[in-house]
């Protein structure tokens, strides 16, 4: 998780690493044996919710094809 | 108290003796959970996370190896959900392990390549990042390579059950 924060703040970030985190976020609480696993993954859950825009403009543009 | 348990696994009702683990529970109506880090010779470690499970009607998920069944749960072991979050854990052990199968002496005999060619992963969707141990040779018959190991503690587990090394050296 740390490694794909790390990619956004450098700027090489892209939607899929915010949906990773968020699926490594999920393994986390469901799977860890106690709470510290199961809420240490909150903060960054927290920041993601509350200032998507700080994510989503540092994030490399979504490659298009023309038609 | 009694001391036998009646719970459901996946619908099936189980009866088994107070203390039996999910996992043990769930093989004795041949419900196999898989599993990683769990040897059949020593304790749970609980290390991997592969065997959670799930209590009906809670979105809390349990690790089947170290958990013992109590009376009336009513447990699930197969649900898109918990297929979801093993898949998820068992990418992030694939994501700190080296990716030489073809090049390995357990090609074809290992275990965790079992679980992961059941899920169908040939490579995750996370990037790799492998800690990069030395070789230990330093002994004269064993070679070790640390960047294999996925902490499933089975070695600790077994050298506390000899008396000659772990906490019960004497």
């Amino acid at each position: 998780m740390l490694h794909l924060l790390n990619k956004i703040v450098e700027g090489k970030g892209t939607a899929e690493d915010i949906r990773t985190i968020r699926k490594v976020a999920k393994a986390m609480q469901k799977a860890s044996l106690c709470a510290l696993g199961q809420t240490a993954p909150n903060p960054t859950l927290s920041a993601i919710r509350h200032f998507e825009h700080e994510f989503t403009e540092r994030l490399l543009p979504v490659a298009t094809t023309k038609a | 108290m009694s001391n036998t348990i009646h719970a459901t696994i996946n619908g099936l009702p189980v009866e088994v003796a107070k203390g039996t683990s999910i996992l043990d529970a769930a093989r004795l109506v041949h419900v196999r959970i898989p599993t990683l880090c769990k040897h059949p010779d020593l304790d749970a470690t609980a290390a991997c996370g592969i065997c959670i499970v799930q209590i009906k009607n809670s979105g809390k998920m349990l690790r089947a190896c170290c958990t013992a069944i109590e009376d009336k749960m009513d447990i699930f072991t197969e649900t898109p959900e918990i297929v979801e979050v093993r898949r998820s854990v068992l990418e992030l052990i694939l994501s700190r392990h080296p990716n030489e199968c073809l090049t390995c002496l357990r090609n074809q005999n290992c275990e965790l390549q079992s679980l992961a060619a059941d899920f169908d992963l040939t490579r995750t969707g996370l990037d790799p990042i492998v800690p990069q141990h030395p070789l230990d040779d330093s002994t004269h018959s064993i070679v070790l390579d640390s960047r294999k190991c996925i902490t499933c503690g089975r070695c600790i587990r077994c050298a506390s059950r000899t008396r000659t090394c772990g906490r019960s050296a004497s």
